[in-house]
Order: C-alpha cells, then structure tokens, then sequence
C-alpha cells in the first residue's frame, strides 16, 4: 500500500506540471501587459523604463524560461503577488482555504449520509410510492444547477420563512461561536449537497438492488436474521463499495458548487477568492488557484482509491 | 386449429392465416421500448413543448422582448405581462422564450462540438491504440482533473463573453468523456474477427472504422449527447449567471438569473427571475429523463 501511495504520488507530478503549463499557455493569450497592470494607473513613465521594468520583471524571456521561473518560485511555496492588492497569493489562499473546507465537507457529509439512507430506502420498498417520489425528487435534484437552488434556498428560507441568516460567515459584531458558525452553514452546505444527495441515492439503490438479490442476502434471512441486520450488515456493507468511487469522482462537481454557492452566500471561501481573481484578470491569482484546487483533487482522488481499498478487501495494489 | 399443438410455429400459423411475419429491426424495437418509457415519454412531450414556444415565441408572445417600457417597470404577472416586467419593463414572458432559443441552441452546439472532437480522438485512440492512444488518454486525464467549473471561468475570462465563445469553451472542454467512451469501445472492437476480415480484404482504414467501428458506438454517443445537452445548458446558464457566458441585451436563461443576485430583487421581484429558473430545470429534467430513457431502450438486457 505505501508503495502504492508513493507510486501515485509520483505519477500526479507530470499531471500537475501538465495543469499549470496548460493555465500558464492560456494566459498568455489574454490582452494587457502585465506592466500596465503591474503599475498604478496614474504613473507616468516613458517608454524605456516601462522596457527597464519590463527586463527587471524577466517578461522580456522565452515564454517555456518565465513558466520554468514560475514553477521553481511555485514548488518552493511562492506562487507570486495579487496584481491589484500586491498581497502574496499563497496568504490570499491560506486564509480562505478553511471556510472552503468547512463547506465542502459539511457539503459532502450531508451528501452522503442523506443519498445513502434514501438510496437504501427506495431500494429496500423497490416499486413503491415512495421509491418512485425519491426518484422523482432525485431527478429533480439532478437537474437542478446549484446556483438556482441557492437562489431559491436564500428566497425562501432565508428571506422568507427567516430561518437561516442570508449569507456571510458569522454574524458580524458577535464574538465566535459554534452554533452562529453552523447557524450560517447548514444552509449553503445543504443547497450544494443536493446535486451529491441525488446522485448518491440513485448509485445506493443501484447497488443495494444489486446485493439484495444475491445467495447470501438469501441465506441471512434464511437463517432468521433481523431485517435490520440483513440490510445493514450483509447487504449495505457490500453495496458501499462501488459508492465509495463516486464519494471521490464528485468532488470536482463540489468544487464547482462551491463557486457559485460561495458568491450567492458570500461565504469568504477558495469560491469566491477564485470569482474575484478572474473578475479583476487577478492572474498569479488564477493561476495559484488552480494548482492548489488540481492539488486538492488529486489528493482526494488518491484518498478514494486508498478507502476504497480498505472497503474492498478483494483489491490490492501491489 | 388442433388443440394437439398449443404452440404450432408462429411463422406457418401466420402464412395459413395469410399474414405476413414481421421481423422488427432493431431502430424500431428501440423506438417501442422508448415508448413505453413513462419518464421518458413525459420528458419528450415536454421537451417537445418547450422547444416548439421557444420556436414560435414570435406568435405566442404579445410584446417584444427587447423593448423597453419606463412606464411599466418591476410589475408583477398580469394580464397583459403573465409573468411580469423586468427593470427596464421588458416583458419577461417573451424574454424567458426568445432566451430559450439561445439557451438549446447553445447546449446543442455545445454537445455537437464535444461529440465531434471526443469521436474524432476517441477512435483515433481507440483504433490505433500505442503511443498514439497514450499521448491522447494522458491529455484527457489532464482535462479530466480540472474542476469544470474552474476551468471554464477562466477560460471565460480570457476569451470574453459572447454566445459563439460560449458554445466553443463548453463543447472544447467537455469532449474528454465522449472521448473514452469512444475509445473504450474500439478498443473491443478492433479485436473482432470482422474487422481483420476488412483488414485482410484491403479495406482502407479510414473505411473500417467508418463502416464497421463506428456504428457500434452509436448507442453510447447518443445517450452522451442527450444527457451532455443536459449538462451543457447548465454550464452555459452558469456562466451566463456569473456574467461570463451570453451577455444582455441577448437574453438567456442564465443571465436573466443574474439580475437575482442583487438581494432586493431576488427578495421584490421574483417575477424576474423565478420563470428562467423553472425553465431551466424543467428543459433539464425533460431531457435527463430522455437520457435515461434512451439508456434503458437502447440496452437489451434491461426489460422495459
């Protein structure tokens, strides 16, 4: 298994390297001159000392020596400087990345333990009402973009029924606590489970459909087990597996969530910091966040296949 | 008839009766199963419904979307506004069907271009297998770890906004996953015997995968395409809503979501941006259950 990591660690290298030169090609296609942008925009300068700053700053290289210069500065933990707020972009991110985080896994682990549970219950009353309403109501929550649902849940459980506060990471002038934290929480993280919820359900009742008709689902219930155990011990233990990949796969679709959730709740995440950069062509900004959100991936990615190792003990990697 | 026989063969039952046996092709026998798809079915009448108003938006709407009224600004649904006015006292009924156009024609677009591109290097992968298929498989990884979302804003960024920029950022960046279906396929298929009979007969390459490779990945593409539509409206209301994808005065069903991220609008007004919203997930929804519905048909083992 340590190999394993090791092996798959050293493979996202290329992938990363890959990822960056991508973003970095792309944005040498865009119009402006970092100067001007580099530059307040009253300064006035002649021509030769815009080509001085120009030569000082390494612009005046080969475009494969300035993304060479860029990786070296990167790997060593130096993404550069917001162009606007000359704040370095690795602070930038540092500060946001937990109430990203907070949300995303609040975001998963409602995700998963609401998918489960209907996936189970449809599967268990398979050809009933309620198994055909939760398919329904799943293909509903399927199609619905994350960002109308946040609409619709800060129209109506924030504005209208005043549940939850409509935005913002805690409410201002109040000293820090829990409840306030998860008071503004519960909201965006439940609106950007909803596409997670869906598709989990329809993967558990697949594999709970699965497993059900098997010998040894049989053969518990056979043998006089409770109907509980049979589901939760024999069947879901087994069904759990392929879930498992699509737990990981998803997270790329939360990241997204988390972009338009973050700017419709203004939530100060990764989201947000990201809708701000490419609103102000922030570009170290851009590009600082998508390494880091490419890492954060991969890692998650790697995270999967390792639990799902654990899950299954039929695979291994060696 | 003898009460001997309970079953005498079908085929001299018919001929005795003067009937003609038929044998169902195989595009037809998809079509009955799709038919007795309900979800499916109810998502195509939909579908059907909202196409054909978004259509002849010209005869069902009685104002035109684009002209500005001062004197009937922020109104709520009326007779003569049934779904309100916006800012400006345009009419959002006609705006939310003239934005449905741009909305399909855009996911329609979208999906045509990542289709192309994903069979092209699909089977150009699948087919020649080697390093050929490794260079492209290893760039679709590369795609694929891309959140889409992040990707796409920045891509927006760069090449501005506009409906043919948006169209081209959505179809360009999602044809990874018809790519390795594509692929997937071939690689089964150029093992089959009949295909190194082409081979063995001369038959150019360009052909055999045209001839013989292809169709067998028909069935995969199309439902692709139906829930790829799907994917491409949302991503093209999203940037619309975030105001990178199709810019006003044009409208869409994304950017007439985008006046609600003003709080007292979103609180005032619904009428301005509720019906875009329910258009949306109800195109959405309609064509998911197509998808589903085509999988189900198109699969043999599944009994519909």
């Amino acid at each position: 298994m340590g190999r394993y990591i090791i092996r798959r660690l050293i493979i996202s290298i290329p992938l990363l390297i890959a990822i960056s030169f991508f973003v970095f090609t792309l944005l040498q296609f865009t119009p402006g001159d970092p100067v001007d942008a580099y530059l307040p925009p009253d300064a006035l300068i002649s021509p030769e000392q815009k080509e001085a700053i120009r030569s000082q700053m390494g612009l005046d290289r080969p475009f494969l020596v300035r993304y060479g210069y860029w990786a070296k500065e990167a790997v060593q933990g130096n993404l550069g400087f917001r162009l606007i707020s000359k704040e370095p972009v690795t602070d930038a991110i540092a500060s946001r990345v937990g109430a990203t985080l907070l949300l995303m896994g609040t975001a998963m682990s409602i995700g998963i333990l609401l998918g489960i549970f209907f996936g189970v219950v449809a599967a268990v009353k398979q050809y009933s009402i309620l198994d055909g309403m939760l398919t329904i109501l799943a293909f509903l929550g399927l199609s619905m973009p994350v960002y109308l649902a946040g609409l619709l849940g800060l129209y109506f459980f924030s504005l209208k029924f005043d549940w939850f506060p409509s935005g913002g990471y805690s409410t201002p002038g109040q000293p820090f606590s829990i409840t306030d934290r998860l008071h503004h929480l519960i909201l965006p993280a439940s609106i950007i489970a909803v596409n997670y919820i869906a598709s989990i359900m329809r993967y558990t009742r697949a594999a709970m459909l699965d497993v059900l008709g098997q010998d040894y689902v049989r053969t518990a219930r056979a043998k006089g087990l409770k109907e509980s155990l049979v589901i939760g011990r024999h069947a879901l233990r087994n069904a759990l597996i392929p879930i498992v990949t699509i737990v990981g796969t998803y997270l790329q679709f939360l990241l997204g969530g988390a972009v338009f959730i973050e700017s419709i709740f203004g939530w100060p995440g990764l989201g947000r910091l990201f809708l701000e950069g490419v609103g102000q062509r922030d570009y170290p900004l851009i590009m600082g966040l998508t390494l880091i959100l490419a890492v954060l991936i991969l890692i998650a990615n790697l995270i999967t296949d390792v639990v799902y190792a654990f899950v299954d003990p039929r695979i291994r990697y060696d | 008839m003898t009460d001997v026989a309970t079953s005498p063969p079908l085929y001299a039952d018919d001929q005795a009766l003067g009937r003609k046996t038929r044998i169902e092709s195989p595009a037809r026998q998809v079509v009955r199963r799709f038919a007795r798809h309900k979800l499916a079915m109810t998502g195509l009448i939909v579908l059907v419904f909202i196409i054909l108003a978004c259509l002849l938006a010209p005869l069902i709407a009685s104002h035109d979307p684009d002209t500005v009224d001062l004197l009937a600004r922020n109104q709520g649904p009326s007779r003569e506004h049934p779904f309100g006015t916006d800012r400006t006292g345009r009419d959002t009924f006609a705006r939310v069907l003239y934005a449905g156009r741009v909305s399909l024609a855009v996911g329609l677009g979208a999906v045509a271009i990542s289709v192309a591109v994903g069979m092209l290097l699909g089977s150009i992968a699948g087919f020649f297998g080697g390093r050929i298929d490794n260079i492209i498989m290893r760039f679709t990884d590369v795609m694929m770890t891309f959140p889409p979302v992040v990707i796409i804003l920045t891509v927006a960024a760069i090449a501005g906004p506009g409906v043919r920029n948006t169209m081209l950022i959505i179809g360009l960046l999602n044809w990874p996953v018809p790519c390795r279906l594509v692929r997937a396929k071939f690689l089964t298929v150029r093992e089959m015997e009949y295909v190194s009979a082409a081979r063995s007969l001369g038959v150019p390459t360009k052909r055999i995968i045209g001839r013989h490779a292809l169709p067998n990945v028909v069935d995969v593409i199309i439902v692709y395409a139906t829930l790829g539509m799907a994917n491409a409206i949302l991503l093209e209301a999203g940037m619309s809503f975030l105001g990178v994808g199709v810019q006003p005065p044009t409208p869409s069903w994304g950017n007439m979501l985008n006046v609600a991220r003003n709080i007292s609008v979103l609180e005032g007004d619904p009428w301005q941006w509720m019906p875009a919203g329910v258009a949306i997930v109800l195109t959405v929804l309609a064509v998911n259950l197509i998808g589903d519905g085509l999988r189900d048909a198109l699969d043999p083992r599944m009994k519909i």
